[in-house]
């Protein structure tokens, strides 16, 4: 066999020999990859952007549904400081600590949401919130009811000049402040917690649970063993702890044994992932996946156009292959050479079509023109990769069927004449 | 004891046509060759020297008989160890030159050199450019094919042909293809070429003059050949 690097070197010898061919095959291969680039480039960037979406609107680690005999509760296993998102058109509104501004007021008081009142969404126009998320511009019509805790409360209180306790305390409930972080969102008291007066004077006061803010599964745990009439109706939010959700079946064992350790009768509690993340992904993976396959496809057709025209070329190169025979080359070599040759026209089209893409979309991106609405800020690596070796994959492939006829051409034909 | 380059004895080859009929083309046919002669092979179109070179020249395996390149057996070769031998030993002319037409006559005559050693691939330069002088071609190295005469392309397939430094040249009607002058010339050159570089040379050809500046002529007929005379044309 002729060493691989001379024959990669007598390949580009041939490619260069046959410049005007070579150039326009290398021309309709770079075409078709920076198609290729661009449209797989799309279905990563819309993967990615629902992907990162539904993450932040539905909590990282996803809604949770847990179920205590008749009772549903709704968690988003999450960091305190995460989103809670209910599945039906992700409906958001951050728990945690935030800054609070009450309208009116000139200061900011830091409030503490604990749980969120699944019910106020009626509230809400419909328009604005099915099938969209509540975040930027939207922020502001945003209206979810939220529980708040007793220090939050307090402090509101004290700068409304409520007074805390008592039945006063009601004059709380209804009031609109604009939660400023983790994101800008309106929201409603609806209860303090702490199950204490406000939200036992709340006119569905049976709808909300008190909970702790530490730990989601703690507080469950804890309101669990507490709670001896669980209504029907009554639904909560808890915060978990991050990426809680993998925990899920550890977790509901653990309150199961709590609950049952505290001496409680009830039904066993058991749990479901609620949200609507896996459908979101799965949707765009699918668009993805579809992406990827008009992508390979055009690729595929200008590598066969290659492949093609390399298989018509064997006619006016019978000589030179039959001559490369004569002088000792084996067939195998051969083979090698116009495989290599096809590889190399490939690998070139492929390289010049990425860096096509690339350039194409940095420069639509800083002539502002923008590309973002595509995903095609830019080219990622992944992308590069995933573009250069099918490429490759499809060059070795195809090229094989006229290296192996190339391979095969006898000799003999040289003396035939 | 001379030293035989080539041992060709009792050689057979047929040709099946298509409606089934089996023509003979060679039959008990004998040539040694000694290292550094020079052969030339006359006979009737058809009567089979191409098929008896394309044996020589190890491009085809002959139906019947026993050869020897340099003392070795060739039908107990393997593919690849023949392919192996049929670079190393010989170097071809052809009537149609077949130089690669999109190449550069150094290309062309580097291509035996492909197949050759480390040190020869490397030295490759100066091989052509040494050969290309011995033709008389120093000037167009760097041509085309197309940008060359007849006469011209021959005589880089006569120094492509001894690139690899083979030990036997195989010319298939080298001057068949060229006017009586330029004929002359380029048989000149692949004569003293040859008898320089010490290889010899089996050259097959109609032209009675070519024949008689080589060191032995022989003549195919009946699938045999026969020394200059022995037969009719
Ligand atoms: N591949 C082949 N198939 C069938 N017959 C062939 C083939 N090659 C050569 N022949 C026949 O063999 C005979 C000798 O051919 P060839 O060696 O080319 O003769 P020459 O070179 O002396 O003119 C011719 O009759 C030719 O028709
Ligand atoms: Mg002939």
């Amino acid at each position: 066999m002729t060493p691989l690097p001379r024959i990669a070197f007598l390949a580009w010898r041939e490619v260069r020999a046959n410049r005007m061919r070579s150039g326009l095959m290398i021309t309709v291969i770079a075409v078709a990859v920076a198609v290729m680039t661009l449209v797989y480039q799309m279905g990563e960037a819309a993967k990615a952007e629902v992907a990162a979406t539904v993450s932040r609107t539905q909590g990282a680690a996803g809604t949770l549904r847990i179920d205590i005999g008749e009772v549903e509760i709704w968690t988003a296993m999450e960091a305190l400081r995460g989103t809670v998102a209910r599945e039906d058109g992700g409906r958001s509104v951050p728990l945690g600590t935030g800054q609070a501004w009450l309208p009116g007021g000139d200061d900011a008081v830091s409030v503490t949401v604990v749980a969120v009142d699944p019910s106020i969404e009626q509230a809400v126009s419909p328009e604005i919130y099915q099938g969209r998320w509540f975040e930027g511009e939207d922020a502001e019509t945003v209206m979810a009811g939220a529980v708040l805790s007793p220090a939050g409360a307090r402090q509101i209180a004290e700068q409304e000049h409520y007074r805390v306790g008592g039945s006063d305390q009601t004059g709380l409930i209804g009031l609109r402040i604009q939660l400023d972080s983790p994101m800008p969102t309106y929201v409603q008291v609806v209860g303090v917690a702490g199950d204490g007066p406000l939200v036992r004077n709340h006119p569905e006061a049976d709808l909300f649970v008190a909970l702790g803010t530490r730990n989601g599964l703690g507080s469950l745990r804890a309101w669990a063993a507490r709670s001896d009439g669980i209504g029907e109706r009554l639904a909560l939010f808890v915060a978990g702890g991050a990426q809680a959700s993998g925990k899920l079946e550890t977790s509901l064992a653990s309150v199961n044994m709590a609950l049952r350790a505290s001496g409680a009768t009830g039904p066993e509690v058991s749990g479901a992932r609620i949200d609507s993340a896996d459908d979101f992904n799965g949707a765009t993976s699918s668009l993805a996946t579809i992406l990827r396959v008009i992508g390979f496809t055009v690729l595929a057709v200008a590598v066969a156009g290659v492949a093609i025209v390399s298989m018509a070329s064997l006619r006016e190169r019978a000589g030179e292959l039959a001559l490369r025979r004569a002088v000792g080359w084996s067939k195998r070599s051969v083979t090698v050479l116009v495989l290599t040759e096809t590889l190399m026209i490939v690998l070139a089209g492929a390289v010049a079509g990425v860096v096509a893409a690339a350039l194409g979309c940095t420069l639509l991106t800083k002539s502002g023109i923008t590309a973002q609405e595509f995903g095609l800020a830019s080219i990622s690596v992944g992308t590069m990769i995933a573009a250069l070796s099918a490429s490759l994959v499809l060059g070795a492939s195809l090229g094989l069927i006229p290296a192996l006829k190339a391979g095969k051409r006898d000799p003999i034909t040289l003396l035939s004449g | 004891m001379v030293e035989l380059v080539l041992n060709l004895q009792g050689c057979g080859h047929s040709f099946t046509c298509p409606d089934g009929t089996e023509i003979g083309v060679l039959g008990g046919l004998d040539l040694a060759v000694r290292s550094g002669e020079s052969v030339a092979v006359a006979g009737r179109s058809g009567s089979g020297k191409s098929t008896l070179l394309s044996v020589l020249g190890l491009l085809r395996t002959p139906h019947a008989g026993r050869y020897w390149v340099e003392g070795k057996r060739t039908d107990t070769l393997s593919d690849h160890e023949f392919a192996r031998l049929r670079g190393e030993a010989f170097g071809f002319v052809f009537q149609e030159y077949l130089l690669m037409p999109r190449h550069t006559v150094f290309d062309n005559v580097a291509l035996p050199l492909s197949t050759g050693n480390k040190r020869a691939w490397k030295d490759r330069g100066a091989r052509v450019r040494g050969l290309l002088e011995m033709v008389g071609l120093s000037d167009r190295i760097d041509a085309v094919p197309s940008q060359l005469s007849g006469g011209e392309k021959q005589r880089v397939a006569i120094a492509r042909a001894l690139a690899r430094s083979p030990r036997v040249v195989l010319a298939d009607e080298p001057s068949g293809a060229l006017d009586p002058v330029t004929a002359d010339a380029v048989i000149g050159v692949l004569l003293e070429a040859t008898r320089s570089e010490g290889v010899a040379l089996v050259v097959v050809t109609h032209d009675a003059a070519v024949a008689r500046r080589t060191d032995r002529q022989l003549v195919l007929a009946n699938g045999r050949l026969w020394p200059k005379g022995a037969v009719s044309q």
